[in-house]
C-alpha cells in the first residue's frame, strides 16, 4: 500500500490510499484544503456555501424530565431537558421565578473534551444561551411565580452535547425551545396551613408553559474575508476568522412576523462571495442584511420542523 | 446551593415539587408473591428488550447507544491515542468515565460531583479489562466515555448496560479483544418470614419457581417489599469464551443460600448468552456498514 500511495496517479484499486492521501492533506494543510473546496463553491460535506445542515428533532424522549428535546444538525447532536423544582423567589424580585440554563460539552461528544469542570467553550455557550433566553422574553419570569415572596418555579434547562460537530449553539437553542415547549407543569398552590407549596399529582391537570414567542438562532462564519458560510461544521469553524449569530423570534400564530432579538458578531464582516459563484464586493451592512434574511428563513424552517415533530409525538399528558 | 460555582449558572436553593397526594405507584405496591407479574407486567425471568445502535457519534473511534426499557446510555470510545508525559508502558491504559446527565433521574443531579460516578466507572473498567488485548497497544490510551441519559434501573443495571455499550463501542473502534463482554443483573427476593400473612404464603407456593429470581430489575422492582432486602447479583462475562469478568453479589439482611445463588447464576448465564447474540448482531451490522462505506470510497476513487 505504501508503494501505491507514492505513485502519482493511483489506479482504481488504490481506493484506500487515495482516501488516505485526502485525509493526510486535510490534516497537514487544513486551510488550503478548505480554500480549495470553497473556491469551487462547495463544502466538504457536499453543501452549498449558504446551506444549513439537515436537521431532525424529536421531543419528549426523556421520561424522567418534565420536558425534553433531542436535536440533530448534521452530526451535531444535542439533548435538552427541563427539570422543574420549587424555590423561594429572589428578595429583589419577589414576583419572579428562575430559568437556569447550563450547557455541558461532555467528553463523549468529541475527543477534544476531557472530563472535569466545564471548559471555557462550555461556559461561553452557557452564557450565550442565558443571554439569548433573557433577551428573547419568550418566557416571562413572572409566569413562574407561585406565591409572591414565598415560592416560585425554578426551571433547570440542562443541555448536554452528545456529538460535537460545530455550531452547537444553534442546536442548543433549538433543543431548549423544544424542551420548554414540551414541558408540562403540575397544578400548584401555596398551602397557608402547612406553609409549603403543594402540587397536584393528577396528570390531567398539568399545563404547558406560557411561552410568548419562539426564539431561534442561526449562525454564520466568514472564511478569509471572502466566503460566507452558513452553519459551519467543527472543522470549518476553527479556520474561520469571523462569526455571526442572529437570533430571530417568531410569534406562534400563523401570519407571524419575526423580530431580531439577538445579534453577536466577532471578527471583520467582510465577505466578497455570499452566494456561490457570484464575486461581488459588498458593504458590511449588506453582508449583515443578507445574513439576517437567511437567518429569518432558516428559523422559520426550524420552527416548522419543531411543530411537525411535536405533532408526530404528542407531548406528555 | 451552598458553594458558588463561577463556571456555571447558579441556581437558588430549590427542592423538587411536593405532591399533595401520594402518587399511585407507592400506594398500590403489590407484594411480588401475590402475583406472578411485576409492576411493568414482565415475567420474573424476563429481561427487557435491548436496542443497540452503533455509530451514533461519527467523530469518535467507535460509539454505541443502548436502550433497555427506560435506561438509556450513550457511549463513545476515543483512541487508541498517544499519552504524553507518561513513562513508557508496554500496555495501553484504559480509562472509563461514566457520568449521569443532570436530568437522568427522578431527582435532578447537581452538576459536578453529583453527576460523576467513580464507583460505577471503576466497575465497568474492571469488567472490560480482561477482555481487551491492551498489550498490543503500547504507550497508548483508550478513553471510554459513557453518559446516562435516563435511568430507571438500579446501579447494577447501569453497570450491566454500560458494560454492554462500552464493549460494543470498543469492538466498533476496532480494538482487539478476546470476546464481547455483556452484563446482567438479578435480584433474589428475601423470603418473607413465616409469621407473615398466610394468603401471601399460599400464593407463594404456586409461583415459587418463578418468583425466586427477578431478572433485569427496574428501580420499581427493587423497591418492592420483598426485593428491598433481597440479594443483588451483577454478572459480567464473555459468553463466547464462557469466562466471567466481573461478579458482584450484595446480599441483603441475613445472607443468601449457596444453592440459590448458584441457581441464579445459571439463569443469568443463560440470559447473557441471549444478550450476546443481540450485541454480536449489532457489531456485524456495523461491520457491514463500514464495508459499504469503504466500497463507496473505492467507487469514488475510481
Amino acid at each position: 500500500m505504501s508503494a501505491e500511495s507514492c505513485s502519482p496517479d493511483p489506479g482504481p484499486s488504490a481506493g484506500l490510499s487515495y482516501d488516505l492521501a485526502a485525509t493526510t492533506f486535510k490534516k497537514l494543510h487544513p486551510t488550503t484544503f478548505l480554500r480549495r473546496f470553497l473556491d469551487s463553491g462547495i463544502r466538504e460535506d457536499g453543501r452549498q456555501l449558504t446551506t444549513f445542515r439537515s436537521t431532525s428533532i424529536s421531543v419528549g424522549g426523556i421520561a424522567t424530565a418534565d420536558g425534553s428535546c433531542l436535536v440533530r444538525m448534521g452530526s451535531t447532536t444535542v439533548i435538552a431537558a427541563i427539570k422543574a423544582e420549587i424555590a423561594q423567589p429572589h428578595l429583589a424580585r419577589p414576583q419572579e421565578g428562575y430559568v437556569i440554563p447550563n450547557v455541558e460539552l461532555s467528553p463523549i461528544s468529541s475527543g477534544r473534551f476531557k472530563p472535569g469542570p466545564p471548559t471555557d467553550e462550555a461556559q461561553v455557550l452557557t452564557d450565550t444561551l442565558l443571554t439569548f433566553l433573557n433577551s428573547s422574553g419568550a418566557l416571562p419570569r413572572k409566569s413562574l411565580c407561585i406565591k409572591p415572596g414565598h415560592s416560585a418555579w425554578c426551571l433547570y434547562v440542562d443541555v448536554t452535547c452528545l456529538s460535537y460537530d460545530g455550531n452547537v449553539i444553534d442546536a442548543a437553542v433549538l433543543a431548549s425551545l423544544g424542551a420548554l415547549r414540551n414541558t408540562r407543569l403540575p397544578r400548584v398552590w401555596y398551602d397557608e396551613d402547612s406553609s409549603q407549596t403543594l402540587c397536584s399529582s393528577e396528570d390531567s391537570e398539568k399545563a404547558p408553559l406560557a411561552l410568548l414567542n419562539a426564539p431561534l438562532l442561526a449562525s454564520f462564519g466568514i472564511f478569509e474575508q471572502t466566503h460566507l458560510l452558513a452553519d459551519p461544521a467543527a472543522f470549518e469553524s476553527v479556520l474561520l476568522d469571523s462569526h455571526i449569530s442572529i437570533g430571530v423570534s417568531l410569534s406562534p400564530e400563523p401570519g407571524r412576523d419575526s423580530r431580531i432579538i439577538f445579534l453577536r458578531q466577532n471578527g471583520r464582516i467582510r465577505a466578497t462571495t455570499c452566494e456561490s459563484g457570484s464575486q461581488v464586493s459588498r458593504k458590511d451592512a449588506q453582508v449583515v442584511q443578507f445574513c439576517i434574511e437567511r437567518a429569518q428563513s432558516r428559523c422559520q424552517q426550524l420552527f416548522d420542523l419543531l411543530i411537525q415533530a411535536e405533532r408526530e409525538r404528542p407531548s406528555k399528558t | 446551593m451552598s458553594v458558588y460555582d463561577r463556571r456555571r449558572v447558579n441556581a437558588p436553593e430549590s427542592h423538587p415539587p411536593i405532591y399533595s397526594t401520594q402518587p399511585k405507584a407507592s400506594t398500590s405496591a403489590r407484594r411480588l408473591h401475590s402475583s406472578n407479574h411485576r409492576p411493568d407486567g414482565r415475567q420474573p425471568s424476563q429481561i427487557r428488550p435491548i436496542f443497540l445502535q452503533t455509530n451514533l457519534i461519527p467523530q469518535s473511534s467507535g460509539s454505541c447507544y443502548i436502550e433497555t426499557g427506560n435506561l438509556k446510555i450513550a457511549c463513545a470510545v476515543y483512541g487508541p491515542r498517544q499519552v504524553k508525559g507518561r513513562q513508557y508502558a508496554g500496555k495501553a491504559e484504559l480509562n472509563v468515565e461514566l457520568r449521569f446527565a443532570p436530568f437522568s433521574s427522578k431527582r435532578r443531579r447537581k452538576a459536578g460531583k453529583g453527576t460523576e460516578s467513580p464507583i460505577l466507572s471503576s466497575l465497568i473498567h474492571q469488567s472490560l479489562l480482561p477482555s481487551l488485548r491492551l498489550d498490543l497497544l503500547p504507550k497508548a490510551s483508550l478513553d471510554v466515555h459513557l453518559t446516562v441519559l435516563e435511568c430507571d434501573a438500579t446501579e447494577e443495571g447501569c453497570i450491566a448496560a454500560g458494560t454492554i455499550a462500552a464493549s460494543t463501542a470498543l469492538a466498533c473502534a476496532g480494538i482487539e479483544m478476546y470476546g464481547l463482554v455483556v452484563g446482567g443483573v438479578a435480584i433474589l427476593p428475601r423470603k418473607p418470614s413465616s409469621t407473615q400473612e398466610t394468603t401471601v404464603q399460599s400464593s407463594k407456593a404456586d409461583s415459587k419457581e418463578s418468583a425466586d429470581l427477578l431478572m433485569d430489575p427496574t428501580l420499581e422492582d427493587s423497591n418492592l417489599p420483598d426485593t428491598k432486602q433481597g440479594t443483588r447479583i451483577l454478572l459480567c462475562s464473555m459468553p463466547a469464551l464462557g469466562s466471567t469478568t466481573c461478579l458482584r453479589i450484595t446480599s441483603g439482611t441475613g445472607g443468601e443460600d449457596v444453592d440459590q445463588v448458584e441457581k441464579a447464576l445459571v439463569v443469568l448465564n443463560a440470559s447473557l448468552n441471549e444478550v450476546h447474540g443481540v450485541v454480536a448482531k449489532a457489531v456485524s451490522a456495523d461491520f457491514e456498514r463500514r464495508q459499504r462505506a469503504h466500497a463507496g470510497t473505492l467507487v469514488e476513487a475510481a
